[in-house]
């Protein structure tokens, strides 16, 4: 864990295009980012192309990092707002089918198969929300993250991620229908 | 439901409470709030059950290649050669050797044989290791090398060619050295038989030093003719044209 001012001063050897910093951020923040990305986007290949954007927008704007929020917060919030950009972009194409390359680990196992088909269920339900309150969920209750830290990625007050998160979760439980056994 | 109300049933989902007793004899007594508690102990609990997606290391590999590949392309590594403090990444030069062997392959010509008759300046760039290089149609020599070393020296100092014609590349420029300096690199470019050009300024990559010549009496320009010496050796490292 780096404190706010190595991270600044991380951002600082990026700016100035210090390579081996900037592989340094992407090989401690790309599995988080395209975690969330992944149950944002709901489309592997969508949160890999977003991955990437995040990162060269975090290249080209490091000089901008103030170190008044923790790195990853600053990256997940240029991981959220790209994840944005691209479900506008989908928005505006004809529907694609989405989970067709969703993760299941080791489908051969019986019981695996059968949480499978629950984790199917509870990620259509995910992808089904308002994108505001899909980001506010996975990054409450699938990342973990503190409330200030989501609003920090969200750019939102807490009160907002407090609401958010209320009726993200409400509206999850509802498309999910009757509790999973 | 108000915002206390809220808040209560949101911190006795998330197991936040210390003491439950109130938040319990709330949902207890309010049906709509024990409907909403169970709405997010229902949701939680399904969030929990989703594992956490990893990138393959395919997929890792790619996403660095791309990304390099991708600030190459925009030259915003450029700037890195402004603070002397680039550290280039096999992902870096893998992405600028996979380019130079594409035009070679396109231009048919990259086999064994086309190592005979080379310019010069080439096989003096074949003299300096076990590099190959090919010439293209145009006259344009390419410096494909072998060893990592020479690899790594080819990607970057192709790159800073690029980045010097498109002017986004910051380099000591001859004006600012000192008589001595000047006089040490001329005398180095000499060497490498090219007095007849222009001293256009001094780079630093990890150590290594290398002066950037051009044609004398030409501005750089997007076809400008870029030769770097090592000034270490006073050889051509790298010729870009």
């Amino acid at each position: 864990m780096t404190t706010p001012i190595e991270d600044a001063q991380l951002l600082a050897r990026v700016a100035g295009g210090d390579h081996q910093a900037f592989t340094l951020v992407m090989e401690a923040h790309q599995d988080r980012i395209f975690a969330v990305c992944l149950r944002i986007l709901a489309n592997r290949e969508n949160a890999l192309d977003a991955t990437q954007e995040t990162f060269l927008t975090a290249f080209r704007k490091a000089h901008q990092f103030q170190g008044n929020s923790a790195l990853g917060t600053w990256l997940y919030r240029i991981a959220v707002n790209t994840c944005y950009d691209l479900l506008r972009k989908a928005k505006r194409r004809p529907a694609e089918p989405i989970l067709e390359h969703m993760d299941f680990a080791d489908p051969g196992a019986e019981e695996h198969v059968i949480s499978a088909g629950h984790r199917h269920e509870i990620m259509t339900a995910l992808a089904s929300l308002p994108p505001e309150f899909r980001a506010a969920v996975v990054l409450s209750d699938i990342e973990g993250l503190p409330l200030p830290e989501i609003a920090l990625a969200l750019g939102v007050p807490i009160g907002t991620v407090k609401s958010r998160v209320f009726r993200g979760r409400r509206l999850l439980a509802a498309r999910l229908g009757e509790p999973i056994t | 439901m108000n915002r206390r109300e809220i808040e209560l049933v949101t911190a006795l989902a998330e197991g936040r409470l210390e003491d439950e007793t109130e938040a319990r004899a709330l949902i207890e007594a309010n049906p709509g709030l024990r409907a909403a508690y169970e709405a997010q102990r229902r949701a939680i609990e399904a969030l929990s059950q989703l594992p956490t997606p990893e990138m393959s290391h395919a997929e890792r590999t790619a996403l660095h290649r791309d990304v390099w590949t991708a600030l190459t392309t925009e030259n915003i590594g450029g700037r890195s050669a402004a603070q002397r403090s680039v550290r280039l990444t096999w992902g870096y030069a893998a992405a600028a050797l996979l380019v130079v062997v594409g035009v070679a392959a396109a231009v048919g010509r990259f086999t064994g044989s086309e190592q005979q008759g080379l310019s010069g300046i080439a096989a003096e760039a074949v003299d300096q290791g076990s590099d190959e290089v090919t010439e293209d149609g145009a006259g344009g020599t390419t410096l494909v090398a072998a060893s990592p070393a020479a690899e790594d020296t080819a990607a970057f100092l192709s790159g800073y060619a690029d980045q010097a014609r498109q002017g986004t590349l910051s380099y000591t420029t001859s004006s600012r050295m000192t008589d001595e300096e000047t006089e040490a690199i001329e005398r180095c470019v000499d060497r490498a038989g090219l007095s007849d050009r222009k001293i256009e300024g001094e780079i630093e990559e990890e150590g290594k030093r290398f002066a950037l010549v051009v044609p004398e009496g030409e501005p750089l320009k997007s076809d400008t003719d870029i030769v770097f010496v090592d000034l270490e050796t006073c050889q051509i490292a790298y010729r870009d044209r």
